[in-house]
């Protein structure tokens, strides 16, 4: 029985042998190359991350030079960093100065803060000195001078649109004086802000109003119209008319 | 490298599932042939064989699952590319009808007694390969299946029945079968004169 197994065995192991030696078939060239490009593809690593990528970078071969450019890097970015901080405490007085002459006019706490009496604020200063003082021709070089002038358009726009604002305050506060007519206001004159020049048109207008002209009243008024297209120069002759002995 | 190749399939597994290319190469190695013959013996279709073969490997390395420990990288190896094949057959019906049923103790009785065979005869086996697998396609397919598992698997009777899902008793009776039966179609005329 034993034998018979050891035969049986035997046989066996022979004749798989034969079929593994003399078998047929084998996969292809391309097939393998195939296979195993997929395995590789698919055990590539992935991607590092930027830690990585800095960490490889700073630590990698030539990584003494990459420090100092990384330190020099930082160092930069601190100084930058600084002067801006530096440049943003100087900038807000700066910037201050430049609206404000400009909106002046129709601000109240401004004036105020220059003199007590709030009617003294429109006496006291034109429209926009500091501004004025920036358009002004500076003796200096022609480069300068240019430089004004490109300056001097936007700020005479302020200055129309503070015009207008002054005109809405002003017209409001006549309103309010023809409400409660405080004697002492109106014996001022109101037209501090006003060009002089505008200011004595008006004043010719009433005198020649005064005197019965009123043709030539009239002819002087238009052309101050045509002059001052902006202002309400009827407003602004109701409020340098004298006020009528009560 | 040494430690490469002299790793058993298992670590072989591990390092290419750990990032190693290497690995998987000498894996590739090791088991295409064997592979690739068993599906060919198996389907008796070249071009089958190398679509099964094929994506057998892909999803072995397309699968992130480490081998189980209990079973072996070859059983594992075989069972995915028997079941993709078994799959295909399903899908597309089988062209080779090879799976007639086979009644193995009638069959028994028709193989010629081992005894009259003397091993002279069974060495003298043609070596002709169209002859080997035209015994082969002989075979019914169950007993095919077992013995192209032992052949070119080099399953152990157990693994083959774990795989298959059938009785090792049955397993080990259909690679008798198969045996005998190749025996006799294989055997050499000039040795059958001889030994008459």
């Amino acid at each position: 029985m034993n034998q018979d197994q050891r035969r049986e065995d035997e046989l066996e192991r022979q004749l798989l042998a034969h079929f593994r030696a003399h078998g047929e078939g084998e996969p292809s060239a391309e097939l393998d190359a195939r296979i195993l490009a997929a395995a590789r593809e698919a055990v590539r690593p992935p991607a590092p991350s930027l830690g990585q990528r800095l960490h490889a970078w700073l630590f990698g071969p030539g990584g003494r030079q990459r420090w100092s450019v990384a330190f020099a890097g930082l160092a930069c970015l601190g100084v930058g960093v600084s002067l801006t901080f530096q440049n943003l405490d100087r900038q807000p007085p700066e910037y201050a100065v430049a609206p404000a002459p400009a909106m002046a006019p129709a601000a109240p706490a401004p004036l105020a803060r220059s003199a007590p009496d709030p009617d003294a604020g429109y006496s006291a200063e034109p429209a926009a000195p500091p501004m004025q003082a920036f358009s002004a021709p500076a003796p200096a070089a022609e480069m300068k001078k240019a430089a004004s002038q490109f300056e001097s358009a936007p700020v005479a726009a302020l200055a129309d649109s503070a015009t207008a604002d002054a005109r809405i305050a002003e017209q409001a506060r006549l309103a309010a004086d023809e409400a409660f007519p405080p004697a002492a206001k109106l014996a001022k004159p109101v037209a501090a802000p006003l060009e002089p020049a505008l200011q004595q048109g008006l004043r010719e207008v009433l005198e020649l109003r005064r005197q019965g002209q009123a043709k030539a009243a009239d002819e002087r008024l238009e052309a101050l119209r045509k002059a001052y297209p902006r202002q309400d120069l009827d407003a602004l002759l109701k409020a340098l008319e004298p006020s009528p002995a009560p | 490298m040494s430690d490469t190749i002299t790793d058993d399939d298992a670590a072989l597994l591990r390092r290419y599932r750990r990032g190693d290319a290497e690995a998987f190469g000498v894996l590739y190695a090791r088991h295409r042939l064997g592979l690739y013959r068993f599906l060919c013996g198996l389907c008796g279709d070249s071009s089958l064989a190398e679509e099964i073969f094929q994506e057998t490997w892909l999803s072995l390395v397309r699968s992130a699952s480490e081998q189980r420990e209990a079973v072996a990288f070859r059983t594992w190896l075989y069972q995915i590319a028997r079941n993709r094949l078994i799959d295909h057959w399903r899908k597309h019906g089988r062209l080779q009808g090879k799976v007639e049923a086979f009644d193995e103790q009638a069959h028994a009785d028709l193989l010629p007694s081992e005894e009259a065979d003397g091993p002279e005869a069974q060495l003298s086996l043609s070596r002709d390969r169209q002859r080997l697998q035209a015994a082969l396609d002989e075979l019914p397919g169950e007993q095919r299946e077992v013995f192209l598992l032992r052949a070119h698997g080099d399953l152990e009777l157990h693994e083959i029945a774990e795989m298959t899902r059938t009785p090792a008793e049955t397993v080990k009776s259909r690679l008798r079968y198969a045996l005998q039966k190749l025996r006799r179609l294989l055997a050499d005329p000039a040795a059958e004169e001889i030994s008459a």
